[in-house]
């Protein structure tokens, strides 16, 4: 993981968590501005009708004697009503015929419903609130732009603190975003750190949200430690176990050089032939054990016929049981199909069959047994050969682990390639005694096919 | 000049015995530790070559245990283990030589020849005894003015009978230096073999101590 990928992450939490305040803002200004619209007409609404029932109740006819105006003034825009708090206030007597108005300049018509209304003067909506008395009609009337002026203006008020609100915030998301990214980009320095020859753990004092990474992480690391120690023990051990095959080639080729006869340059070339053949044999099967590394992908099949495959081997290995008159069978029940790498099992057959035919005296006896148990397919390859010691079962399977004494040619791989294969399979191979109580007896248990 | 080999790969015993052989050193060959050690503390050897990783019991504890009962025979061993730990661990055990496989068979005979010289206490190559000289290169014998170039036999004899000048050895001494095991010795092979070196350099090369050995003048 880069540390830019983690940056990403912050840009991206920042964006979002702005939009979506921004968009909440939004909310809140269309919410205020509505509401604070509805309750200020109320609230002048009731102020008109106040101002009308004082005038009603104050004014008498005397007062307003002669005092009839003559429409002769022309109505001018200069003089509309601007602020909220001015009203137009105009009477009529109950011939209809004006008496007073506050503003001179705006002819307001004479409207006949009484009580609260919206008209339509000189193209804009007013409100209007209308009262009749026994002598006059009393009408308060105010355009409403005069009272919209005001609603943006609270509505400005309480809204622009945003624009500072919004990009404090921000700046605050941005540094809360950025501490609780640091958590996060520590994991990315240490596993920078990390290499090959540095696989300790992650420390897991982290937030809860990014334990789960760091404990997954961890595994990896573990398994990744494992399989690179393996390695390196692998080829420490291979380079060791070379050094003695080559030391052999080196002093059989520095004998042939001083041959002095043909008989002995002959045996010397034939011994320096085996020497290279068990060079070869050891390369081989080295070979074999790193194709058989967990990680390396080789082609599989879902069905491999382990009768088939088991005559198969049998058969090459007939020459090698003749040489030796070896009493050979095969017991197998047909069809029974594995899943896995066709040669990767073959050459768990052969290293099994090889071992016992190696192992077993001239005149003994090898049988191998294919059938099905438990749900999974079992070949067994016991011989009446001489045997391997309790103590020693386990370690056999151990790469380049030879039992003490044995006098047959061998690298001590074989038995470890046909465990590696088994397991690459998801199965086991055991080892038990042989023929009635003799010799050796292997036992690998391999998972079916499924059925179709 | 008597060798034990101690040494678990077939295919490298078969080699180094057959080498060695040829070049007329008697050699016997331990295949696991424990035989190794026998044959340590019944047979008096001229030389050990020693591996480390042995079946039984270690070349290391076989080392300790010769070093510990003040065996000074050198020691040669011969190992798969390269790590400077290991060589130090090979010598500080009383190792006298310390030899890396994979190497060159004249490199482990020049080395076998170098630790018998200096066992010997002698660094020089070449043997004297009065008029007697014996390259222990060359195999080349001088005595007075002849000089010869000796078989691996001829050469092991004059070989054991120069390291010591004037030091009796017997029959059975000189046939247990110039055969290893389960070769067959005719019962007068070490008369023939003087007999033939008398004839070819003269009779005073090699004294006859009557009823016990032989001898050569110091």
């Amino acid at each position: 993981m880069k540390p830019a990928r983690v940056m990403s992450i912050r840009r991206y939490l920042l964006t979002s968590l702005i939009l979506a305040l921004t968009a909440g803002s939004f909310l809140v200004v269309i919410f205020t501005y509505t509401t604070a619209a509805d309750e200020i007409d109320e609230l002048y609404d009731k102020n008109m009708m106040e101002i009308t029932e004082t005038l009603k109740s104050q004014i008498t006819a005397l007062d307003l004697e002669d005092r009839h105006i003559k429409n002769t003034v022309e109505f001018s825009l200069e003089s509309t009503i601007k602020e909220e708090q001015e009203f137009l206030v105009q009477i009529w007597d109950k011939n209809g015929s004006s008496i007073y108005t506050s503003h001179r300049t705006i002819p307001y018509p004479f409207q006949e419903k009484r009580g609260a209304a919206i008209t339509e003067f000189a193209g804009e909506p007013w409100r209007t609130y209308g009262v009749e008395t026994n002598d006059f009609i009393i009408q308060i009337s105010q355009p409403q732009k005069a009272r919209d002026h005001y609603i943006h203006e609270i509505s400005f008020h309480l809204l622009y603190p945003l624009l500072f609100v919004i990009p404090m915030v921000g700046f605050f998301l941005w540094l809360a975003v950025g501490r609780s990214l640091i958590p996060l980009h520590d994991i990315s320095v240490a596993i920078t750190k990390r290499s090959a020859t540095r696989l300790q753990p992650l420390s897991e004092n982290t937030p809860i949200e990014i334990q789960p990474l760091v404990r997954e992480l961890n595994e990896l690391l573990a398994r990744l430690n494992t399989s690179l120690q393996a390695q390196r023990n692998f080829v420490a051990d291979a380079a060791h176990q070379l050094r003695t095959p080559l030391t052999a080639l080196q002093l059989q080729l520095g004998n042939l050089k001083r041959a002095k006869t043909d008989i002995e340059r002959e045996r010397n070339a034939a011994n320096l032939q085996n020497g290279i053949n068990r060079a070869t044999q050891l390369v081989q099967q080295l070979l074999t054990l790193a194709r058989l590394e967990p990680d390396a992908a080789e082609p599989q099949k879902p069905f491999i016929n382990l009768t088939h495959l088991a005559q198969h081997v049998l058969t090459a290995h007939t020459d090698m049981a003749l040489d030796k008159n070896i009493d050979l069978k095969l017991h197998s029940i047909t069809g029974i199909l594995v899943p896995g790498n066709e040669e990767n099992i073959c050459v768990l057959l052969e290293n099994l069959l090889g071992n016992a035919l190696r192992y077993t005296p001239t005149g003994g006896k090898v049988i191998i047994h294919v059938y099905t148990e438990n749900g999974q397919a079992v070949i067994n390859v016991l011989d009446n050969g001489i045997g391997i010691k309790e103590s020693e079962r386990e370690r056999i399977f151990e790469r380049f682990y030879r039992v003490l004494g044995t006098e047959v040619e061998g690298t001590g791989l074989g038995l470890s390639i046909a465990r590696s294969i088994a397991e690459q399979h998801g199965g086991t191979i055991t080892v038990a005694d042989g023929i009635d109580g003799k010799g050796v007896g292997f036992v690998v248990a391999l998972p079916l096919s499924d059925k179709k | 000049m008597r060798i034990l080999l101690i040494e678990d790969d077939r295919m490298i015993g078969e080699s180094l015995v057959h080498a060695l052989k040829a070049n007329g050193y008697a050699v016997d060959w331990a295949r696991d530790g424990n035989t190794g050690q026998a044959s340590l503390s019944t047979t008096a050897y001229n030389l050990v070559l020693l591996d480390i990783g042995l079946p039984k019991r270690s070349g290391l504890e076989v080392l300790k245990s010769l070093r510990g009962r003040k065996d000074r025979v050198p020691v040669l061993i011969l190992t798969a283990r390269d790590h400077v730990t290991d060589r130090v661990e090979g010598l500080d055990s009383g190792a006298d030589d310390y030899l890396v496989k994979p190497f060159a068979l004249e490199e482990v005979e020049a080395r076998i020849r170098a630790l018998l010289r200096r066992h010997a206490g002698n660094a020089d190559p070449i043997l004297r005894s009065g008029d007697i000289t014996l390259n222990t290169l060359t195999k080349e014998l001088g005595y007075q003015d002849k000089n010869l170039v000796l078989s691996a036999r001829e050469y092991a004899l004059m070989f054991a009978l120069m390291e010591l000048p004037g030091k009796i050895m017997s029959r059975p001494e000189l046939e247990e230096r110039l055969y290893g095991w389960n070769e067959e010795i005719s019962s007068n092979a070490v008369e023939v073999q003087i007999h033939n070196l008398r004839k070819k350099l003269g009779a005073e090369l090699i004294q006859n101590i009557r009823g016990m050995g032989y001898m050569v003048s110091k």
